[in-house]
């Protein structure tokens, strides 16, 4: 429960004393995220310490409904990363239970933030996190693509993206022997 | 060799083609994503698999031959628990050894080793590896050998110098190094290239350790973590690159970098003496200690980081003096943020209000942050009353938020003083629930007077505050 007191309605660049930053999607779709997010992308942090703010950011780059899990990505972590600064079970020289639970949380919710999306939708994000430069996404989402091609043939892995076998079968022959210490189980 | 380049070519542009989705944007294909981060994806690979996608077309082919990054995770290869590892420290020597011949005379740019250090057997394997990397080019090399439960191993692997030459010293650009002991030759120069090193349970003398590290000129990112030196750290070669210091639980008596572009500096430990006072572009020191009395940190963080812009300090164990001298004509002429935790123990609930006193030496500050701890604050009516402390202002300050509010006096007459110094202020959160830790309420009953503390919150700082500053109480 909370008292009021004083002006009503922050600016729109402020919402409960935390600073907002304005972006604008390639389809012209204009989409708001908190500062401390932003951080989290090099690049964003650069505009904004640039001070190159105030109308909004644009990026041609990044379609809205991958923006929408940009920012969806970066909120969380901001936040978790907040909550983190004042856990006491932090303590120096020793690992908690409380900090490796809380990982392990933030790991679950982005597995699940990336088992939900398509392949299209995959690559989009991670197009966008190598753009934006935002490393922890970026690992996430190559993760993911790492965990579609493990355990699986070359074919499989061709048909499941898409890639055009361009050797002839005797090249591809000849290469298997060349590297048979890696097909050899 | 001219056709089948040609050849190669045409292929290469069929293999090409457009995919278009849908909605009519074209799909990225797979090898349309920019090359470092189709390295990403596959480095993520165990080595074999990375490996097979060299047959899935021409251009992976290219992409394999052209950088192959080498990591050999003991856990991934052996195909075990963590637990088990030590018992598969066999088969793991096997694999790496088979996969690093395949690379003979190959550039590898990227070799990590990740095995738990328990086995003499693995030195001699080891150095072989290291060898092997000098020989490859590598320029980004990790050997994390530290095993889960590290303080029951006494060995570390001692890391071969040696095998090192002026060429493949100046090769190397990113260095993890867990488990090691290190003991470099006098005339060891450091690693001219080195920009990125993390440093991990190593056994190395503080004169070894100021040695290379004043001599890595080009380092950017450094990080230092539980290396008991048990003695002084002082690294007097100027380390200009430096932007990012993290130190964390090591036995030092004595910090000291010469880094004038340092932007963040991040230490969990003892309380001791910091000296970074070159740091000019300081912006954020992160400070965990495990035990202080608060004002003597708050001195030698004035000596040390001068011109920190944001500060978060958080004392585990914190102890406070009873006493208002600030003679101190030192300030944090740049600090803008301060972020505290403030641990009360049940002694010190009387002098809590004794902490504001720092304030003298953050004139500039903008945005102030207080969390406090302690179940012995609540509704705790002792100590002094901020007319005993005097008037200080605070211009600039804007954004006041304390979290653990419990309506002691202390923190009532903390919050008043500021309040009435401060007349840009715009901003006021004061929240009653503990964020810093878990709340602990020994008492039973019907729990702590959350109530009691907001009434109190409001009626304190309703006079007190003028009308245009948002007034928020949670």
């Amino acid at each position: 429960m909370a008292a009021e007191k004083g002006e009503k309605g922050a600016a729109a660049k402020e919402v409960a004393g935390e600073r907002m930053v304005t972006l604008e999607s390639s389809d012209g779709e204009e989409f708001h995220m908190s500062e401390a997010a932003a951080q989290l992308s090099t690049l964003l942090r650069h505009v904004i310490e640039g001070g190159g703010i105030d109308n909004g950011i644009p990026l041609p780059k990044v379609a809205a409904r991958t923006l929408e899990k940009v920012i969806m990505y970066c909120e969380k972590h901001a936040k978790a990363a907040a909550k983190s600064d004042s856990d006491p079970s932090a303590a120096a020289g020793s690992s908690s239970d409380n900090t490796a639970a809380a990982s392990e949380d933030l790991e679950k919710w982005d597995r699940k933030l990336v088992n939900g999306l398509s392949q299209d939708a995959l690559f989009d994000l991670i197009v966008a996190a190598d753009y934006l430069v935002i490393d922890g996404l970026l690992d996430a989402t190559c993760r993911k693509v790492a965990d579609m091609m493990k355990g699986k043939t070359p074919d499989e892995i061709r048909k499941i993206f898409n890639i055009l076998n361009d050797f002839t079968k005797e090249e591809e022959e000849e290469m298997r022997r060349e590297y048979a210490w890696a097909f050899d189980d | 060799m001219t056709n089948n380049l040609t050849s190669q070519e045409t292929r290469s542009c069929h293999a090409r083609g457009e995919a278009i989705s849908k909605n009519g944007r074209p799909i990225i294909r797979f090898e349309e994503l920019p090359r470092d981060v189709l390295y990403t994806i596959v480095s993520k690979l165990p080595p074999k698999e990375f490996a097979r996608t060299s047959i899935l077309s021409s251009e992976w082919r290219c992409m394999w031959s052209a950088c192959p990054r080498l990591t050999f995770d003991g856990v991934a290869v052996c195909k075990c628990d963590r637990a088990e590892l030590h018992q598969h420290t066999e088969k793991f020597i096997h694999e790496v050894n088979a996969v690093l011949q395949k690379h003979h005379g190959m550039v590898v740019e990227t070799l990590e080793v990740r095995i738990d250090f328990v086995d003499s057997l693995l030195v001699h394997h080891l150095n072989d590896w290291v060898a092997f990397a000098m020989s490859s080019r590598t320029k980004n090399l990790t050997l994390d050998l530290k095993p889960k439960k590290f303080w029951e191993y006494n060995d570390r692997y001692v890391f071969p110098f040696k095998l090192l030459d002026n060429g493949s010293i100046s090769r190397l650009q990113h260095m993890q190094l867990s488990f090691v002991s290190l003991k470099p030759p006098s005339r060891f120069r450091g690693f001219p290239n080195l920009r990125k090193l993390h440093i991990q349970s190593l056994h190395v003398s503080n004169k070894d350790l100021e040695h290379v590290l004043s001599h890595c000129c080009n380092l950017v990112w450094l990080r230092i973590d539980r290396c008991d030196l048990n003695d002084e750290l002082t690294v007097d070669g100027s380390l200009s690159h430096l932007l990012y210091l993290h130190v964390e639980c090591c036995k030092l008596t004595k910090i000291k970098f010469h880094a004038v572009s340092l932007a963040t500096f991040q230490y969990e430990g003892a309380f001791v003496p910091i000296d970074l006072s070159h740091s000019s572009k300081l912006q954020n020191a992160y400070i965990q200690l495990n035990e202080a009395v608060f004002q003597h940190v708050l001195t030698s963080l004035l000596v040390g980081l001068p011109n920190v812009q944001n500060l978060t300090l958080r004392i585990h164990w914190q102890h406070l003096e009873k006493q208002w001298l600030w003679d101190n004509p030192r300030k944090f002429s740049h600090l803008r943020h301060l972020q505290l935790f403030m641990f009360s123990h049940p002694k010190d609930v009387d002098k809590v209000l004794y902490s504001v006193s720092f304030l003298r030496a953050t004139p500039f500050i903008e945005k102030l942050e207080v969390h406090f701890t302690g179940f012995h604050l609540w509704l705790a009516n002792v100590g002094p009353r901020r007319q005993d402390f005097g008037h200080c202002k605070y211009n600039y300050l804007k954004n006041m938020c304390i979290t653990g509010f419990k309506a002691a006096r202390g923190q009532v007459e903390f919050l008043l003083h500021v309040v009435e110094n401060a007349p840009a202020l715009e901003n006021v959160t004061i929240n009653t629930n503990q964020q810093a830790s878990k709340e602990r309420w020994p008492y039973g009953g019907s729990g702590p007077p959350f109530e009691e503390a907001k009434r109190i919150a409001i009626t304190s700082l309703s006079v007190a505050l003028p009308q245009n500053v948002k007034f928020c109480v949670i």
